[in-house]
């Protein structure tokens, strides 16, 4: 949905500058949203000690109660406390998030590195098995996942992962084409360097920010990935809290109480804008051909 | 450039064939069959199991059905349903063009929005306005798909009664009832669109306008004939690009869009073939998507060579 | 099933109160308790003009008979040794022994009689509906819409009143409870329990209920732990039932503390009431006996795709951790979750449940060894088996009653399943539709046999 931003033409910034550290936590626009999502994981992580209630006992006949002194946020179709289950679900959306985006950066470089410096017969293969992946329908495949391996999030991490991997691919292979071309590439090669040593030491240092700009926005759709599986109830498997799965069963609540979908729907698109801002950030610092 | 057309072409040959094999497998190595749908639990008895494989055919082995069907497939066959007993091909065609229509209506919309958004922003460039633009444009991104569509079917289907909130009736039987039900799920498809098509309109016409500017200040011209004159059309280019893109992402992403508003067209076909292990009902879905989605991403990335005279193939 | 009863008839079929009532057989005797005489109705044409004779009658239920033909009510109607036609309005069935149930399961949709000649054409029922039913089939897409119309010639004079009936699927409940609210159809069927009182409220629309399906735990008997009665039955004394009414159900349901011949039956034996009561101590002293004092962890199977059954296992996850029982849900989606409970891939699991017929030889279906249920769980008990087969093939209804008290008992003990609650099932249709009828119990999902007598107010 976002690979356009980072579209491999305009990419071939070289991230070893001096000093690059110090102006991305003095940069605003970086720091701003990071300092945001170091807070959101941190409550996620202190959950225990947070969470007013047990984010799994259920109270029938405190069903769907607005927002009160007692719980917070209110509670949901089953009487839980909501703020306490999204202080919980924190950690399994960020888990997920960060595990699938992990897997899908890891296949995804290598496909795209192998496929944009070899080019040729590993172009097409690399570059047509992402087409592949794409042209599965991501139900069916969730589907596959779930039933031959089980509901749970090493799982689910998986099926986000494969997912996300053609988005790393295609951005990773336009800029290792754009990368091979520069004289540093060429420099090593004719002093004979082998072609795992260029592909690690010359080419992923220097596409690293289309990377990393890749990354922090997909970590934030990941988010909303889940929670389209669990809508189609392939998310994370009950009673696990997570944003996702909280705004999908909310959703069948919505003309009764709004709130078991406001508040996890609230907190996903605050934590979307987070990562775009940050993945927005860190391409005007890295990127300064689109430094607006 | 011919060449590089007709490489393309027997990729996406090859990588359409991948799909359908690929897909056929899939399907058929998930746990449950289609006869175990259509007896349920409470007449599954062995002999009955096995009288339906007979008279389903699926009592061959698998390379037996696949090649079966792909020689079905080579004469324009796509076969019967295991669970309907109906030809595939003309419920497909029935519900394809639905599909086109809602995605076609969708990037309109999108495209009415998130254009002059983008280039609003871009005017006014970290204005108000651009912060507006911003917001809105990442809430269009991240509103989970069928919070949005539930949200606007209570809202104009059912509390302000603007728009039938479901369902779906023919364009031939009722012209304005097929357009009136096809606004709110192409409204709901459009929003992530639109987004993207802001932000991607906004940094292009930013760039090129920094470009732009200074060249036409040299020459007098003002700054409003610049970004409309000069910058706009070239900053169109990548946003071209990112519709055909996403048009392709639509196809197969309107899943939860066409379940929600009971949109009768390929994606709920493909569920429901899904749900009872229709198997040849998945592989003719999934053969006439993945075939439009390649070739939409051929055509797009043949068209960065149209429009920008400086990108050539070899 | 909804457009197999509009487009056939059968002999016999279920009627507004439960009760089985004429349909193409206009009355029957049996004379002595193997024989079942049939006088058919006259002047009664299928939809492609042929007329309606007793050789249909034989053809249809040869059909059904036929273990190569593979139909539904097989196993139910077997004891049908053979079909005479008498003449072309009389047909007489010799049964190999009595049958208290056959009329029951007669009535059901499953045994609609279908034309001899379309039969003997090769004509493949799957595909085509040559009926005798009030409404003729004009078009259909799968998963999307069926088309009805009127059938001119129907032999209830004046029936019935609708010319066209078109079924729509809505496979998400929220859409579909949003079309009716906004009137964009006139009827729905299952209403989501959550949406039942908003439903009821609304001063357009009104909502037809009644209870009849239930909510059950089926156990694995061939595995450990559940190969031990007393494991199961602490599973039973574990659960708040109440507490799924409330949960899954919004409260509409009734606890199930008894046995599963609901209490409007003649079969209906009272004392078994409060069996089962949410009793967690038992439960824990259930679980000592039998070597699990010191906790168990199991996995449940159920499905994500109907929210009543995962929202269910929630609920049974949570009650059993109150008594040291770890529960893993396993949800998949349901031809999933049909494969591993037909291949007994699973330790115990959540399952929702409906008697077919309104006779309580429902049970032979679900206990009975060998039946698919049974298979798939491993239960198999010879004095249930007796039990069944007895009741069914003895006539005298205090007798019968005493043999299914008795089987209910057994039941309760084995604990094969654990009953939870039975839910209400609901239809809703807006004020003007009239002349429905929600049928009691299990046939709640036969009521559409009422649509030939619905009209629209004006």
């Amino acid at each position: 949905m976002d690979s356009i931003f980072s579209r491999p033409t305009m990419t071939a910034a070289i991230i070893r500058r001096p000093g690059l550290l110090r102006r991305l936590v003095r940069s605003p626009r970086v720091a701003g949203p990071a300092t945001f999502l170091a807070m959101v994981t941190v409550l996620s992580l202190l959950a225990p000690l947070l969470a007013s209630h047990d984010p799994l006992e259920m109270r029938p006949p405190r069903a769907l109660e607005a927002p009160g002194r007692e719980f917070l946020l209110g509670t949901d179709e089953y009487g839980r406390d909501i703020l306490s289950r999204l202080l919980y679900g924190g950690r399994v959306s960020l888990a997920v998030a960060v595990g699938s985006i992990l897997l899908a950066g890891v296949v995804g470089v290598t496909l795209g590195l192998v496929g944009g410096y070899y080019g040729g017969v590993w172009e097409a293969l690399t570059m047509r098995t992402v087409d592949l992946l794409l042209s599965i329908p991501p139900i069916l495949l969730a589907i596959a996942v779930v039933a031959f391996l089980g509901s749970n999030l090493t799982n689910l991490i998986m099926v986000i992962g494969i997912l996300y991997v053609p988005r790393f691919a295609r951005v990773v292979h336009g800029s290792t084409l754009a990368v091979k071309q520069r004289e540093f590439v060429e420099a090593a090669r004719v002093l004979g360097a082998r072609d795992r040593r260029i592909l690690l030491v010359a080419i992923l240092p220097n596409i690293l920010a289309p990377i990393i700009v890749q990354a922090s926005v997909s970590l934030g759709f990941a988010i909303l990935l889940e929670s389209g599986l669990s809508f189609l109830g392939l998310g994370a498997p009950p009673p696990t809290p997570s944003w996702g799965g909280m705004v999908g069963a909310g959703r069948g609540y919505m003309h009764l109480s709004p709130w078991p979908v406001l508040w996890p729907a609230l907190t996903v698109w605050a934590v979307i804008l987070a990562f775009n801002l940050l993945g927005d950030g860190f391409r005007d610092l890295l990127d300064p051909k689109l430094r607006a | 450039m011919g060449g590089y057309v007709l490489r393309r072409l027997a990729q996406s040959a090859v990588l359409i064939f991948a799909v359908a094999t690929l897909v056929a497998v899939l399907v058929r190595l998930i746990p449950g069959d289609p006869v175990q749908v259509l007896l349920g639990e409470g007449q599954a008895t062995p002999e009955r199991v096995r009288l339906l494989r007979e008279q389903l055919g699926l009592e061959k082995p698998v390379h037996v059905q696949y090649l079966e069907w792909l020689g079905r497939l080579v004469r324009g066959d796509l076969g019967v349903s295991l669970i309907s007993r109906r030809a595939i091909g003309p419920d497909l065609l029935q519900r394809l063009p639905r599909t086109l229509e809602l995605t076609v209506a969708a990037t309109l919309l999108a495209l009415a929005v998130g254009l002059p958004a983008g280039i609003l922003a871009a005017v006014n460039r970290n204005g108000p306005v651009d912060l507006a633009v911003s917001v809105l444009a990442l809430l269009g991104l991240s509103a989970p798909v069928f919070v949005l569509g539930t949200l606007l079917v209570l809202v104009f289907g059912l509390y302000l009664r603007v728009f039938p909130a479901t369902g779906f009736v023919d364009l031939t039987q009722d012209p304005w009832g097929h357009v009136s039900r096809l606004l709110l799920p192409a409204a709901t498809l459009a929003a992530a669109m639109a987004g993207v098509i802001a932000r991607m309109a906004r940094s292009a016409m930013l760039v090129l306008a920094e470009d732009y500017l200074r060249t036409a200040r040299a020459k007098g011209l003002t700054e409003r004939a610049v970004v409309f004159g000069h910058a706009l059309p070239n900053a169109l280019i990548p946003v071209v690009a990112v519709v055909g893109v996403q048009m392709g992402s639509l196809l197969g992403g309107s899943v939860i869009v066409e379940y929600i508003f009971n949109w009768p067209g390929l994606s709920t076909y493909l569920l429901q073939g899904i749900a009872q292990r229709d198997y040849p009902v998945v592989q003719a879905v999934v053969l006439v998507v993945s075939a439009l989605f390649i070739l939409l991403n051929l055509l797009t990335d043949l068209s960065y060579g149209l429009l920008d005279p400086r990108i050539r193939y070899g | 099933m909804n457009v197999k009863m509009q487009v056939y008839n059968g002999l016999v079929r279920y009627w507004r109160k439960g009760e089985v009532v004429p349909d193409l057989a206009e009355s029957w005797e049996t004379p002595d308790p193997t024989t079942y005489i049939f006088r058919l109705r006259r002047g009664v044409k299928f939809h492609d003009g042929s007329d309606f004779t007793a050789r249909d009658v034989k053809a249809s239920l040869e059909r059904i008979l036929d273990p190569k033909v593979g139909a539904t009510r097989r196993a139910d109607i077997r004891d049908i040794k053979e079909i005479v036609v008498v003449d072309d309005y009389t047909v007489r069935l010799n049964l190999s022994r009595p049958n208290a149930a056959l009329l029951a399961y007669l009535a059901r949709p499953e045994c609609a009689i279908l034309s001899a000649r379309f039969l003997e054409a090769g004509g493949d029922p799957n595909v085509r509906a040559v009926g005798t039913g009030p409404f003729r089939l004009v078009s259909r897409e799968p998963g999307v819409r069926i088309v009805l119309e009127k059938n001119p010639d129907y032999f209830r004079q004046g029936r019935p009143y609708l010319d066209r009936v078109v079924f729509m699927a809505y496979p998400d409940e929220n859409t579909r409870v949003t079309a009716i609210r906004a009137g964009d159809v006139d009827f729905i069927e299952y209403v989501p329990w959550k949406d039942t009182a908003a439903l009821q409220r609304e001063p357009h629309i009104q909502v037809f209920s009644g209870y009849g399906p239930f909510m059950c735990l089926i156990f694995n008997v061939r595995q450990k732990p559940f190969d031990d009665p007393r494991v199961r039955r602490a599973f039973g004394y574990a659960v708040n039932r109440q507490s799924i009414i409330d949960v899954v159900f919004f409260g509409r349901g009734a606890p199930i503390t008894g046995g599963l011949v609901p209490r409007e039956h003649w079969a209906y034996n009272p004392n078994l009431e409060g069996t089962y009561t949410y009793d967690p101590n038992r439960a824990r002293a259930l679980l000592k006996e039998a070597g699990y004092g010191d906790g168990l962890r199991v996995r449940l199977l159920s499905t994500s795709q109907y929210g009543m059954h995962q929202s269910t296992a929630e609920v049974v996850q949570n009650d059993l951790k109150k008594v040291g029982v770890q529960v893993d849900l396993e949800l998949y989606d349901w031809p999933t979750t049909v494969d591993k409970h037909n291949k007994g891939e699973y330790q115990f699991r959540v399952h929702g449940l409906a008697p077919e017929v309104n006779d309580p030889d429902f049970l032979t279906q679900f206990f009975r060894t060998d039946s698919p249920y049974t298979r798939s769980n491993g239960f198999s008990d010879p004095e249930v088996d007796r039990l069944l087969d007895e009741a069914r093939s003895t006539l005298d209804q205090g007798r019968r009653k005493a043999l299914y008290g008795e089987l209910e008992r057994r039941l309760l003990e084995l604990a094969p399943w654990v009953y939870l609650t039975w839910r209400e099932q609901s239809e809703a249709a807006l004020k003007k539709v009239r002349g429905y009828e929600h049928l009691p119990g299990g046939l709640a999902f036969v009521s559409a046999i009422t649509l030939e007598e619905v009209w629209l107010e004006a």
